[in-house]
């Protein structure tokens, strides 16, 4: 199998944590083990004694658990969105974001659904949504679309992982033999035969072309779940494109976190450089301004609009003493600052960037908590004579431990993923001059 | 309703949702692995929440506390076939105000012209903290003015003190008849009292007449009593009834300090016809069955997608062949 200087060198960089497992690494899989243990027996506590333990109740039957679907279902999109366009135009900057965006996918598509499922009360009814489904139900388009989106993602990111194979299963790489039998029963006997480039080439673009529309699609219908309520705040036109641009801005400001993060860990300065940052960033910036100017416009009508139940909703909104700082908070953090950091070519620099969508990709999480959480405290018929801790929504420690073991699962995947490929493809890279063979 | 050991979980929710009680949690199932008994702690049940809990006290001053008190409320209803229903809510005082305590055993008793007690029965209070008997008047002792004297005593236990009521009760009846008059419905209703003189009218009782509905009773007419103890009130037409027509029709004279309770029911064919057959319901977003153009649309998208992922995994088998066929191994 062919490999290019550059591919060797990035293979080479990535070889120690292919091979071995370091004492950091032990470390570092010990903590998110150790979490991921904390959440499972917040899980067991949640399964015995109900959702009692959580803080949800009858007014916000949907507490963090929704939030966190959302927000990881969005980034899932956006990594999918991302990568197929980075691949049907044939970007060749693009190139080494191309994995890091499809195992950002990955990672999210497998976690946020877990989420939903802790929002279900009576687990042992839980088949009762594939054998009854109501095909009238949101609910039930975004059960099918979620599982379509992970058969397609996982798809797309093999098949862009088949050539490394090839490449892993002919390297010199001093792995078992068992890691190496399972590269060559991956790698599907590919040798780089014009019939099987045409072939790979052809799936991947179908794969790509096809998983950029299904994005578009899953995200409306995970915003139509709530836009077809008639719920203020929720019930709006313009949800859906509302959703995809979040999710995407989101998904763009975690791509960024990614690869500033791979680049300093593999030392890959040479390959994920300045430019790619600085081309993310344009990305943010357009997403940022599109986003807030959705988000004006939403609040805009409902507030210009003065309709009883989304003035209400608007007054808690901005009100100080309810979710004012918080509102602040997700327009400053997640659209205004973005904006100005990539806008400002001082401030444009990989660190800096890093920096912002660290706090962008939080803002957002929180918007997304914004979404959900006031709009469940404006019924339209409020309930009567109830305790005020019913209508009231606090999150509960289990709430927040499940929260971050679905974090700890997302870095465990990708830790995962790190000991089995490279987190930037090696067999096909931009600089192809200097074309050399590696034999095992 | 809340019991004490519930108070107690409500208590120790409120030490979880403090951080420094979260932190001191974790590091405690980490380093001591106190599962078992953590997850005792930790049930909640969902009448006690952790807003809720803030003015709650801890577990550990419960447990100091005595018994809760309760309180015992006797009512009854009296029928025209002679019985009469006894009613004993019981209530216990938690967290300033009276909940209601179900499954616990109330005694009925009946006091004779000497005062003594003669007890009629006992039962359990249902999940509305009632606990319900019925009995008939001719078996029943009288005082001296011809009036009876009921008492319901809940004993107490370990958690709630001991409480009774008291009720005396002249017995009464209220009879109704049901009249059709050119397509009228009409109802004549008499409330009178017993007494060892005959039957006294009673003068300026309202009458409240109410229709069985699926989960309550809806009002429909009401009047007041002449001085014959007499009211006739219209009923109304159009009511939807069972799949004869059939309505279920309670008159009552409600809470009264001498009598009760009066009630007298009857169940007259003048609703119309609710059939309980199930129609097939058409096509809807509504119904169980999704719209046609729903569903094609549905099985296009979703066929497009996954013919699509099919042929995919189709060209991954023929990479694989190709390869085989290249190594000479096929």
């Amino acid at each position: 199998m062919k490999i290019t200087n550059t591919g060797s060198e990035i293979l080479r960089n990535f070889s120690p944590q292919m091979e071995h497992t370091s004492m950091g690494e032990k470390i570092w899989i010990t903590i998110l083990l150790l979490t991921l243990g904390v959440a499972g027996y917040a899980f067991y506590l949640q399964v015995a004694y109900g959702h009692g333990v959580t803080g949800m109740r009858d007014y916000v039957v949907w507490g963090i658990f929704i939030v966190n679907f959302m927000f990881l279902i969005g980034l899932s999109y956006a990594g999918a969105i991302i990568a197929g366009f980075l691949h049907l135009f044939k970007a060749e900057w693009g190139k080494p974001l191309i994995r890091l965006a499809q195992l950002m996918t990955l990672a999210s598509v497998i976690v946020g659904p877990i989420f939903i499922l802790l929002c279900v009360g009576r687990f042992d009814r839980l088949y009762h949504l594939f054998i009854y489904p109501r095909l009238q139900s949101p609910l039930t388009w975004d059960v099918i679309a979620v599982m379509t989106f992970l058969v397609g993602s996982f798809l797309f990111l093999y098949l862009g992982l088949i050539r490394d194979f090839a490449v892993y299963r002919d390297s010199n790489l001093n792995i078992p033999k068992w890691k190496h039998n399972l590269y060559r029963w991956l790698a599907l006997g590919y040798n780089g035969l014009e019939s099987q480039k045409k072939l790979l080439l052809s799936s991947q673009n179908l794969m790509a072309f096809l998983l950029i529309p299904i994005s578009i699609m899953v995200a409306s219908i995970l915003s139509w779940i709530f836009g077809m309520t008639l719920r203020p705040g929720w019930h709006s036109t313009i949800f859906g494109p509302y959703f995809v641009l979040g999710a995407i801005y989101s998904g763009t400001g975690l791509l960024i976190i990614i690869a500033w993060y791979t680049r300093r860990m593999y030392k890959l300065e040479k390959y994920i450089t300045p430019q790619h940052f600085d081309y993310l960033g344009y990305i943010m910036l357009v997403l940022a301004a599109g986003y807030g100017y959705f988000t004006f416009s939403e609040y805009f009508t409902s507030w210009y609009g003065s309709e009883k139940w989304d003035g209400e909703l608007i007054n808690k909104l901005f009100s100080m003493d309810e979710y004012g700082w918080m509102t602040l908070f997700t327009n400053v953090a997640g659209v205004i600052l973005p904006i100005i950091f990539v806008a400002v070519p001082k401030l444009r620099k990989p660190n800096s960037l890093f920096f912002v969508s660290a706090i962008m990709v939080f803002a957002m999480w929180v918007k997304r908590y914004l979404i959900v959480v006031p709009t469940l405290l404006t019924p339209l018929i409020p309930m009567q004579d109830t305790r005020q801790e019913y209508i009231h929504y606090s999150i509960t420690w289990v709430e927040w431990a499940l929260t971050f073991g679905g974090v700890a699962l997302f870095f465990l995947i990708f830790t995962i993923a790190g000991k089995f490929v490279t987190f930037i493809e090696v067999a096909e890279l931009p600089q192809e001059e200097n074309v050399k063979t590696q034999n095992q | 309703m809340i019991m004490k050991k519930e108070i107690a979980e409500a208590g120790t929710l409120f030490l979880i949702n403090r951080w420094w009680c979260r932190v001191g949690f974790i590091l405690a199932l980490l380093l001591a692995g106190l599962y078992p008994s953590v997850a005792q702690d930790a049930q909640a049940d969902t009448t006690a929440t952790p807003a809720d809990t803030t003015e709650a006290p801890a577990a550990e001053e419960v447990e100091e506390e005595t018994t809760i008190k309760s309180k015992m409320s006797l009512s009854a209803d009296q029928y025209p076939d002679g019985t009469i229903v006894l009613n004993g809510l019981l209530r216990a005082k938690i967290e300033g105000s009276y909940q209601k305590v179900p499954d616990k055993k109330v005694e009925f008793f009946v006091l004779n012209a000497a005062g003594e007690e003669s007890p009629i029965g006992d039962t359990l209070t249902s999940l509305a903290g009632v606990a319900r008997i019925k009995v008939s008047k001719a078996t029943l002792a009288k005082g001296e003015d011809g009036s009876y004297s009921f008492i319901a005593r809940y004993a107490g236990d370990e958690r709630f003190e001991e409480s009774e009521s008291d009720l005396i009760l002249k017995s009464a009846m209220l009879t109704m008849e049901a009249k059709e008059e050119d397509s009228t419905y009409t109802l004549s209703l008499t409330a009178a009292a017993e007494t060892p003189e005959g039957p006294l009218p009673i003068v300026g009782a309202v009458v409240s007449v109410y229709v069985k509905r699926m989960f309550s009773s809806l009002k429909v007419a009401e009047g007041e009593t002449d001085d014959a103890g007499m009211v006739e009130v219209e009923f109304p037409a159009g009511l939807a009834g069972d799949e004869n027509g059939n309505l279920e029709i309670t008159a009552m004279i409600e809470e009264t300090d001498e009598y009760g309770n009066l009630t007298a029911a009857a169940t007259q064919k003048w609703g119309y016809e609710v059939s309980a057959e199930i129609v097939e319901t058409p096509r809807a977003l509504w119904s169980p069955h999704p719209p046609a153009w729903m569903v094609i649309t549905f099985f296009i998208l979703m066929g497009a997608v996954w013919i699509h992922y099919a042929i995919v995994i189709y060209n991954l088998f023929k990479i694989r062949s190709h390869g085989r066929h290249a190594s000479g191994k096929a």
